[in-house]
């Protein structure tokens, strides 16, 4: 291997470790959510910090790469999208932290079976989980041809969204004493619809590194 | 402005050009890169008839500069010289003076008038970014420049007898950085007037310098597109594993 792709493989391999490190910190809001697990809870919170010391290592491993090799084509493509994707992941781990925050501040009694159920949580985890984990093989196998796949699941997410909007409202509105609490679960579940956004960011990211296509803003039903 | 059509070229039994055809626009800058030995200084070399000066070499194929055929036999090819100036890999200047230099295509020529010549030289070691560094020394001898200075002395005698293209074969391949620096602004600040044709095997010079590129590979044009397209993506495998250093 030459000492370039040396240095390459060095970046995706730190990628890898960090998507899988924020993956597992969505399976561990999903968990500390939906058991009340105040623990877990904690442990998130206090794993944020790894996440966002990969993104600084990241940037600043990305334009040494740069400054350095001088990376055209696939090469320029590639760091410019671990870029971006690290910074995204970054994102969607402050949001998984966020979620865990609710866990541990929330003054309202916990989500109800009942509720978890109405307002599908469990399957809104399980879409962003199977998003984040195929936009990660998408990467690693260079292959771009589930992107459309993996960008019509954050479509599932929206629809999950807004009739959570018209449930949470109706309930606010039968019973005013449980606004706030009403109000909290509404953050909590607009904290993920914002992890599916950025999920799509990253598959985007993906299609410009393999296949230098731009799909950003353009409406993800063309792709 | 240059458009070949179907060109091979032959040295002797060896053929350094396969079926190239290619148009380059006025007031561009295109650079041919590829691998040394691919044919780019001798594809270069047709545009001003150059390769006519090695013995045994057959051309097939047309060359049309401004919608004329340069190799037909009603070409004047001092007029073709006259209107394709180009610079070389290592500087060259005359063993004259710095002024002279400069004036020495004007005087072949026929131009007479010393006050023409005198603002001539003067406006074109200023369109060569020379001039400031050059004011004091015009009356001494040219081989007392630095390296780059002299590559810009070289390009302003070029650009003396106002020729429409320049062809410049790795002119800053024997320059160091800050030389290099100087001769690609130039080249930015002389397509406005210009029309520039840049062999370079330096990549990352193609890409700073040049709106279109053209990849080279064993005589043959592998891919011709805007630069910015080429540098990011590539059409062709060949090109990508050429530009990332994929190759060997
Ligand atoms: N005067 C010559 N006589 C015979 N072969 C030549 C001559 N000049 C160049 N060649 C051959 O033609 C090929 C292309 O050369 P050239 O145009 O100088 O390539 P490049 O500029 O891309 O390095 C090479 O294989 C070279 O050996
Ligand atoms: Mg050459």
């Amino acid at each position: 291997m030459k000492h370039n792709e040396k240095e390459m493989k060095f970046l995706r391999d730190e990628i890898n470790e960090m998507w899988r490190l924020v993956i597992s910190q969505i399976e561990k809001t999903k968990q500390a959510l939906l058991t009340n697990d105040v623990e877990l809870a904690l442990e998130i919170v206090s794993l944020e910090k790894k996440v966002d010391a990969y993104e600084l290592r990241l940037d600043s491993n990305c334009e040494h790469y740069i400054a350095l090799y001088n990376p055209v084509a696939i090469d320029l493509r590639l760091v410019l999208s671990i870029m971006k994707i690290s910074i995204t992941l970054e994102r969607i781990a402050d949001y998984a932290a966020g979620v865990a925050r609710y866990v541990l501040e929330t003054e309202c009694q916990p989500f109800t079976d009942k509720m978890k159920e109405i307002l599908k949580l469990e399957k809104m985890f399980d879409i962003l989980l199977s998003m984040m984990t195929a936009s990660l093989v998408s990467f690693n196998s260079e292959n771009a041809k589930n992107a459309s796949r993996i960008l019509a699941k954050d479509k599932g997410i929206d629809d999950i969204y807004s009739s959570s909007i018209d449930l949470l409202s109706e309930q606010i509105g039968k019973d005013h004493n449980d606004a706030r609490c009403g109000l909290e679960m509404m953050m909590v579940i607009r904290k993920l619809e914002r992890i599916g956004d950025h999920c799509s960011n990253i598959v985007e990211e993906i299609v410009f590194y393999i296949e230098a296509k731009v799909l950003k803003h353009k409406g993800k039903r063309e792709v | 402005m240059i458009v070949t059509k179907n060109i091979n070229f032959y040295y002797g039994d060896f053929q350094a050009l396969k079926n190239i055809t290619m148009s380059m626009d006025a007031n561009t800058v295109t650079a041919f890169i590829g691998p040394s030995g691919c044919g780019k200084s001798t594809f270069l070399r047709l545009f001003n008839r150059m390769n006519d000066l090695i013995d045994g070499t057959r051309l097939e194929g047309e060359c049309l500069i401004k919608g004329k055929n340069i190799y037909d036999k009603s070409i004047n090819i001092d007029a073709l010289r006259k209107d394709i100036g180009m610079v070389f890999q290592k500087p060259n200047p005359f063993p004259k003076s710095v002024f002279e230099n400069v004036a020495y295509g004007l005087r072949v020529n026929g131009i007479k008038d010393k006050k023409f010549i005198a603002d001539k030289v003067e406006e074109t070691l200023k369109a060569a970014a020379l001039f400031e560094e050059v004011k004091d020394k015009l009356h001494k001898s040219a081989f007392e420049l630095s390296g780059g200075q002299q590559q810009r002395l070289c390009i302003a005698r070029a650009l003396a007898v106002e020729p429409s293209i320049l062809l410049m074969d790795e002119p800053a391949s024997a320059l160091d950085p800050i030389s290099t620096a100087k001769i690609e602004e130039l080249i930015h600040e002389l397509k406005k007037k210009y029309t520039i044709v840049i062999v370079t095997h330096n990549m990352q010079q193609a890409a700073r310098v040049s709106d279109k590129t053209g990849f080279f590979m064993l005589g043959e044009l592998i891919e011709y597109s805007d630069t910015k397209k080429m540098f990011l993506n590539p059409d062709k495998e060949t090109t990508q594993n050429y530009i990332t250093g994929r190759f060997g």
